[in-house]
C-alpha cells in the first residue's frame, strides 16, 4: 500500500438531517472519530438506526457532514480519485433490472474507464468468483435476492479496489453464500485490501474483522481489536480431549473455588451447517454444483 | 476520457433501457398509424391531400418525440433516485455532469432513432398512396428591397417595414436584390413570386394584376421567362416576354409548388459578383399589390427528396425536444415524476403560445403589468414555433442543414442553461 496514513479517517463527524426549512430533524451521527488502517478488516457494528449507513454515505461522499471531517485515502470522499480506488456494496442491491450480469458489470466497469480487453477479462473472473456463470445472460429482474447480492458484490469489485465498503454483505444470502462471502473477505484481506464491513450480524463481524467499532444512537460506544474486546481476561478455559472421570475430578478439585463451570464445548452452528452440507454433497452421486 | 466514458455509458444505458422497456413500440404504432391514416385523409384535390399527408406525418413525429423527451430521461433519473440505484452510481467515479449529460445524450439518441423509424414509415405511406413525393425547395430571401416610382426613381424600403404596397398610376414597382446566387443550371434558377392583389377599394376585390418582371444586368433590363411548370402567370392577351399575370395569394395558404408564380433566372441575369437584381413593374392602375418582405420574391433551389428533408426536420424537432428533456431532467432532480411531466408539458405549451403573445402585444392594449410580463415571456421563453418544420415541409420548403444548426444553437442554449440548473440541483441533493 503506498498510503502510509489511515485509509479511512473521521474526525468529529456529525450528521444532522434537517427538514425542508433547514430545521434539525434527527441527529443520525454524533461526533464520530475513528480510523481504518491499510490492509485491515474493520467492522462497523450497531443496531438499526445506529448511524452505520449514514457513516458509510458520508465516507462515500453521497451526503455532506453537518460538522467534522471525513477523509478517504487522505482526501475528501467526494474526490473522483478516491472513488476510483473504492468498491461499494450497498445495504440493498440497487442495480438495473433490465440488464444481465455481464451488461451490469460492463456498465459499471465503463464508469471506471477500464480498458475494454481488461474489462472483459475481469467480468469473466468476477462472474466466476461470485458463482453466477449459469446466469450471466439472465436479466436481473429474474434474479433471486441472493443472486442479485452476489452480482452486487461483483460490481463492488469491478475496479479491483483498494478499499471495499460492504454494507450488510450477507443480507439475503443462504448460509453457504454467507460463508463464501466471508471467505472472499478473508481472501481480499490477504491481497492487502482494506475492508469496511458494516453489519448487525455479529457472527459475521467476529469471524472476519480485525478491529471493530460499535455504534448506538449515532454515537461511538466502543472501538478496538476484536480479540481484545471479546476476550474475558479474568477467565480461563481449559479444554481436555476425552478426559476420563478421574482426570476430570482431579482438574476440578485443583481448580477449587475458582471453578466457574464444566461443560462440553459447542460447535458453532455455521460451522456445523457447512460441514453437514459438504458431507451430503460428497455422498451425492455426480458431485457438487455451486448454487 | 473518464468523463466521456461516463457520458457514453449513461447514454448507452438510457437507450438500452428504452429498448428493453419496449418504448420502440410507440414508434412502431405511430409508423403503422401513418400507413393506415394517410390513405384516409381527404382534401379538395390530390395536391392538397399530399400536403396534408406531409403535415400529418411531421406533426405526428413532433408530437411523439416531444412526449418521449419529457418522459424517458427524467423517468430514468427519478427511478435512479427513488430505487436508490444512485447510491451505487455515485459511489463510482461518475460526476453529476457526466450523469446528466449521459442521460440527456441517451434520450437524444433515442429520439433520433425514433425520428428515423417514423420518417421511413411516413415516407413509405406517402409513396404508396400517391406514387410521388412533393418537390422540395430551399429558398433564399433578397437582401435589398427598393420601391420604384412611376418615373423610375428608386427608394430603399425601411428595414422596419415588413410589407410594401403598390397602388396608384401604373409604372411603379419594386426592385429586389439577391446576393450570393450560385451558378445557374442550364435551365436557370427558379424565382418564386407571390403577392396579395386587391382592388383599389376594400369592396372591390380584383384578384389578379398584369405586371412586368425583368432582371437588371449592367443597367439593361432583361425579360425573365415564365417557368413552363408555373401554376399561374400566363396571360393570353399579353403574352410578350416578361409580362405575367400575378394572382392574389393571401397568407392562409403557403405552398411553394402551388401558391407562387414561377419564373426562370438564367445564368446571364446573374452578375459576376453573384448578385441579381429583379424588378417588377405594375402595368395596371386598378389594383393594389402588396408584397411581404419575407415572402414576396424567393430564389428557389432543389432541396432533395422528402425523406432527407423529413430527417433534417426531425433533427430540428429533436433540438426542441432536447430542450424539453433538459428542463424535465431539472424538474426530475427537484421533484417527483408527476411534477416533472407537468413541468415539461407546461413549458412546451407555454413556448408554443409566443405567437399569440406577440399578437396580444401588437393588437391589444393590456395593462402595464401584463404588458411587462408578456414582454418578459417573449425574452425568456423558448419559442417552439420558431422553426415551423411541419408547415414548411407541407409547403414544399426544404430543411437545410443551416436550419438544423440554427435550431440546435437556439434550443441548445436553453438546454445548456437547464442542464446547468439541473447539475446544481443534483450536486446539492443528498442521496
Amino acid at each position: 500500500m503506498p498510503d502510509a496514513g489511515p485509509v479511512l479517517q473521521t474526525i468529529g463527524l456529525t450528521k444532522v438531517y434537517t427538514d425542508f426549512w433547514g430545521r434539525p430533524r434527527v441527529r443520525a451521527l454524533d461526533d464520530l472519530t475513528l480510523d481504518v488502517r491499510p490492509g485491515e478488516v474493520f467492522g462497523l457494528l450497531g443496531p438499526n438506526g445506529s448511524g452505520k449507513t449514514t457513516t458509510i454515505k458520508l465516507l462515500l461522499g453521497l451526503i455532506r457532514p453537518s460538522k467534522g471531517d471525513a477523509f478517504v485515502f487522505g482526501r475528501d470522499p467526494s474526490d473522483q480519485a478516491v472513488k476510483r480506488r473504492l468498491g461499494y456494496l450497498p445495504e440493498e442491491t440497487y442495480l438495473y433490472r433490465f440488464l444481465d450480469a455481464e451488461e451490469t458489470l460492463r456498465f459499471f466497469g465503463n464508469l471506471f474507464a477500464i480498458p475494454r480487453a481488461v474489462l472483459s477479462r475481469r467480468i469473466g473472473e468476477l462472474i466466476e468468483l461470485v458463482g453466477l456463470q449459469h446466469a450471466r445472460k439472465r436479466r436481473l429482474g429474474e434474479y433471486s435476492k441472493g443472486m442479485a447480492r452476489r452480482l452486487g458484490l461483483a460490481t463492488a469489485l469491478i475496479n479491483d479496489p483498494d478499499l471495499v465498503v460492504l454494507d450488510e454483505p450477507t443480507s439475503g444470502l443462504d448460509p453457504l453464500g454467507s460463508a463464501e462471502v466471508k471467505d472472499l473477505i478473508v481472501d481480499l484481506k490477504r491481497k492487502g485490501k482494506t475492508i469496511l464491513l458494516c453489519s448487525h450480524l455479529l457472527a459475521d463481524v467476529e469471524d472476519v474483522c480485525d478491529r471493530l467499532a460499535i455504534l448506538s444512537q449515532g454515537t461511538l460506544r466502543e472501538m478496538g481489536r476484536v480479540d481484545e474486546l471479546l476476550t474475558a481476561s479474568e477467565r480461563t478455559t481449559v479444554e481436555l480431549d476425552r478426559p476420563d472421570a478421574a482426570t476430570l475430578a482431579a482438574v476440578t478439585a485443583a481448580a477449587g473455588s475458582s471453578l466457574a463451570g464444566v461443560s462440553h464445548p459447542r460447535e458453532r452452528l455455521e460451522a456445523h451447517f457447512r460441514r453437514i452440507v459438504a458431507q451430503s454433497r460428497e455422498r451425492a452421486p455426480g458431485g457438487d454444483a455451486k448454487p | 476520457m473518464n468523463w466521456f466514458r461516463g457520458i457514453a455509458a449513461l447514454a448507452g444505458l438510457t437507450v438500452r433501457e428504452a429498448m428493453r422497456q419496449r418504448l420502440w413500440l410507440v414508434f412502431a404504432v405511430v409508423g403503422a398509424a401513418f400507413l393506415l391514416a394517410v390513405p384516409q385523409l381527404t382534401a379538395v384535390d390530390d395536391a392538397a391531400r399530399l400536403k396534408l399527408s406531409v403535415l400529418a406525418v411531421t406533426t405526428g413525429i413532433g408530437f411523439v418525440i416531444t412526449l418521449m423527451a419529457v418522459l424517458v430521461a427524467p423517468a430514468a433519473l427519478r427511478r435512479d433516485l427513488d430505487a436508490k440505484t444512485a447510491y451505487t452510481l455515485f459511489a463510482k467515479p461518475l460526476k453529476p455532469t457526466a450523469y446528466l449529460l449521459g442521460r440527456w445524450t441517451g434520450v437524444q439518441l433515442w429520439l433520433v432513432l425514433g425520428v428515423l423509424g417514423m420518417a421511413l414509415a411516413g415516407v413509405a405511406a406517402i409513396g404508396m398512396q400517391f406514387g410521388r413525393f412533393p418537390a422540395m425547395r430551399t429558398t433564399a430571401v433578397p437582401v435589398g428591397w427598393q420601391q420604384i416610382s412611376a418615373v423610375g426613381e428608386a427608394t430603399a424600403v425601411e428595414d422596419r417595414k415588413t410589407r410594401l404596397s403598390l397602388s396608384g398610376m401604373p409604372g411603379n414597382g419594386v426592385r429586389w436584390r439577391l446576393t450570393a446566387v450560385p451558378p445557374a443550371p442550364p435551365e436557370g434558377h427558379e424565382l418564386l413570386l407571390r403577392a396579395q392583389v386587391l382592388g383599389t377599394s376594400p369592396d372591390q376585390p380584383v384578384g389578379e394584376a398584369l405586371v412586368e418582371i425583368r432582371a437588371i444586368v449592367d443597367g439593361t433590363a432583361q425579360a425573365l421567362p415564365l417557368d413552363p411548370a408555373s401554376p399561374y402567370g400566363r396571360h393570353e392577351l399579353h403574352a410578350s416576354a416578361g409580362r405575367v399575370l400575378l394572382k392574389h395569394r393571401d397568407n392562409s395558404s403557403r405552398d411553394l409548388g402551388q401558391d407562387y408564380l414561377r419564373l426562370r433566372l438564367p445564368a446571364e441575369a446573374i452578375a459576376a459578383d453573384g448578385s441579381a437584381t429583379i424588378q417588377l413593374t405594375r402595368l395596371e392602375s386598378r389594383t393594389v399589390i402588396v408584397f411581404d418582405r419575407a415572402d414576396g420574391l424567393l430564389l428557389g433551389r432543389p432541396a432533395g427528396g422528402l425523406l432527407g428533408n423529413l430527417l433534417r426536420g426531425g433533427l430540428v424537432l429533436a433540438a426542441g425536444a432536447g430542450l424539453l428533456a433538459a428542463w424535465a431532467l431539472f424538474c426530475a432532480v427537484a421533484s417527483n415524476l408527476g411534477v416533472t411531466l407537468l413541468g415539461g408539458l407546461t413549458l412546451f405549451f407555454a413556448g408554443s403560445t409566443l405567437d399569440m403573445v406577440r399578437e396580444t402585444l401588437e393588437y391589444e392594449n393590456p395593462s402595464l403589468v401584463v404588458r411587462r410580463m408578456l414582454e418578459l415571456a417573449l425574452v425568456v421563453m423558448p419559442d417552439f414555433n420558431r422553426f415551423p418544420i411541419a408547415t414548411d415541409l407541407a409547403a414544399g420548403q426544404g430543411v437545410a442543414w443551416a436550419t438544423v444548426g440554427s435550431a440546435w444553437l437556439y434550443y441548445g442554449a436553453y438546454g445548456a442553461v437547464f442542464l446547468t440548473v439541473a447539475w446544481i440541483a443534483l450536486r446539492r441533493k443528498e442521496l
